[in-house]
């Protein structure tokens, strides 16, 4: 029996004080403990995750190589076609890009901020929180850090391949990034309306969500003229995220005149265009390049 | 030795959940491996195949508290209970807690986050009963089969079998 002062240490308060203290010190250090020990789990195990990955890679090859020749070939003229008409609207984009730099400069202005693209894969979809998180295949190794937008790929009205925001990394480890979704409660972020002028906060509430692609979208002002369906943009106040990337599209509105309404400002809901991570295969992280690289 | 025989399957179970879990095929390998250690084993055995499992598991999903984790000490339990009164049973009666084990673990999860406060819990919406429905009528047979896969492995290295554990635990009772 260990004697303290004259007295049994286990039953001491000196005992209680140093279970307290300890408690106290393993509570405080469970955030970043969590968090190197997340960094290196995912590096370590990342061999592992990717075999996955290279397996379905391999049977959606083998799949493709199954395919008959005449779909092939459709397939093969079809991306041929997509692939011209990227490039001539890449081609388009240059001629603004250089206008507006060569606009910038006349008034004085800082260039715009550039950006390479990433592109990276889903390897871990969490089943309990399914659309809440997603693991992708490139890390602090590519450039990627919390906060950059994930775009995925989504079909437009017209039925064209477009861009949209999937979601924004929320951790990396050197190579693997966790990325939060829209449907991610946790996620907050300014978004702009262009239709209507307008700011509001996707999640800046916890609005709950008739249905299931839908998140709430808060603190819009009032006195201004909403358009069900209008788009939803990154509002790029925050210089590391492009601004004008599709989040989504307004689908509906609280009233704004009630008759007992005191609010100060309108909430309603935004319909995503990315309804689920596991429609997605490839992501494209557009990362901010230094200004001393473009120039 | 049979601390490397737990930490292999908990590996094992671990990569082969994950990869199921990633095609959201959620199937508990954790959990039955978690049961078959403390069924075969002891308490202490079981325990630790649960946190090290567990917390691994969290970690690679990237989940904010190690719920699943403590959902897994939690099945340690009742794993215990289940062993108390089922023990003289055929192997095949294991359906039952391997068919219950992917809704205790989301309940004990969902229970967890909800007094904790810490996480948002997780949505028991009708879509995840019926996933954890599904979830259930594969896990059952696939506990089943991991006793008698890790069976096969315990006794070709000559380590406790749960086959035996009725007559040792017995011994145990008898000794103390």
């Amino acid at each position: 029996m260990w004697r303290w002062r004259g007295g049994n240490f286990w039953k001491s308060g000196w005992f209680a004080a140093s279970v307290l203290l300890l408690a106290l010190l393993v509570a405080g250090s469970v955030p970043s403990l969590r968090r190197v020990s997340r960094r290196i789990a995912a590096d370590f195990m990342q061999p592992y995750w990717a075999a996955s990955l290279a397996a379905r890679n391999r049977i959606a090859s083998e799949a493709t190589v199954a395919l008959d020749k005449r779909t092939l070939a459709a397939g093969y003229e079809s991306a041929r076609l997509d692939l011209a008409a990227a490039r001539a609207e890449l081609a388009r984009l240059a001629g603004v890009d250089a206008e507006n730099r060569r606009l910038r400069q006349l008034l004085g202005l800082a260039p715009p901020p550039g950006f390479r693209q990433v592109t990276a894969q889903i390897t871990v979809l969490d089943p309990l929180y399914w659309r809440d998180h997603f693991t992708i295949d490139k890390g602090s190794a590519d450039g990627l850090e919390p906060g950059l937008a994930v775009l995925a790929p989504v079909m437009n009205d017209v039925g064209a391949p477009t861009l949209a925001v999937a979601g924004f990394i929320d951790s990396v480890s050197n190579h693997t990034s966790q990325v939060n979704s829209l449907f991610n409660p946790r996620l907050r972020l300014a978004a702009e309306l262009p239709k209507s002028r307008t700011v509001g906060f996707v999640n800046g509430e916890n609005v709950r969500t008739p249905v299931d692609n839908l998140v709430g979208i808060s603190y819009l002002p009032l006195g201004e003229n909403y358009t069900l369906g209008e788009p939803v943009v990154t509002s790029g106040f925050d210089r590391r995220i492009p601004a004008n990337l599709p989040l989504g599209e307004l689908a509906d509105l609280e009233a704004e005149n009630g008759r007992f309404d005191a609010a100060l400002y309108r909430r309603g809901h935004l319909r995503c265009f990315i309804s689920s991570p596991d429609a997605i295969r490839f992501v494209i992280i557009p990362v901010p390049e230094p200004p001393t690289a473009r120039e | 030795m049979y601390v490397i025989f737990i930490l292999l399957t908990i590996m094992i179970s671990c990569v082969a959940e994950f990869y199921l879990g990633s095609w959201r095929v959620m199937l508990p390998f954790v959990g039955n491996a978690v049961f078959y250690f403390t069924v075969a084993g002891s308490w202490k055995s079981g325990l630790f195949a649960a946190v090290a499992g567990g917390v691994l598991l969290d970690l690679a999903w990237g989940r904010t508290g190690f719920y699943t984790a403590a959902a897994l000490v939690l099945w340690t339990f009742a794993a215990r209970g289940w062993a108390r009164r089922h023990l003289e049973t055929p192997v095949v009666a294991n359906l039952i807690p391997g068919a219950a084990l992917p809704a205790f673990l989301a309940l004990a999860a969902w229970g967890l986050q909800i007094i904790s406060g810490f996480d948002r819990p997780i949505e028991l919406d009708w879509m995840r009963c019926s996933e954890l429905l599904l979830a259930g009528i594969f896990n059952a047979p696939a506990l089943v089969i991991t006793i008698i896969l890790l069976d096969s492995v315990a006794g070709a290295c000559g380590l406790d079998r749960f086959a035996q554990s009725f007559e040792r635990h017995k011994r145990e009772a008898e000794d103390v």
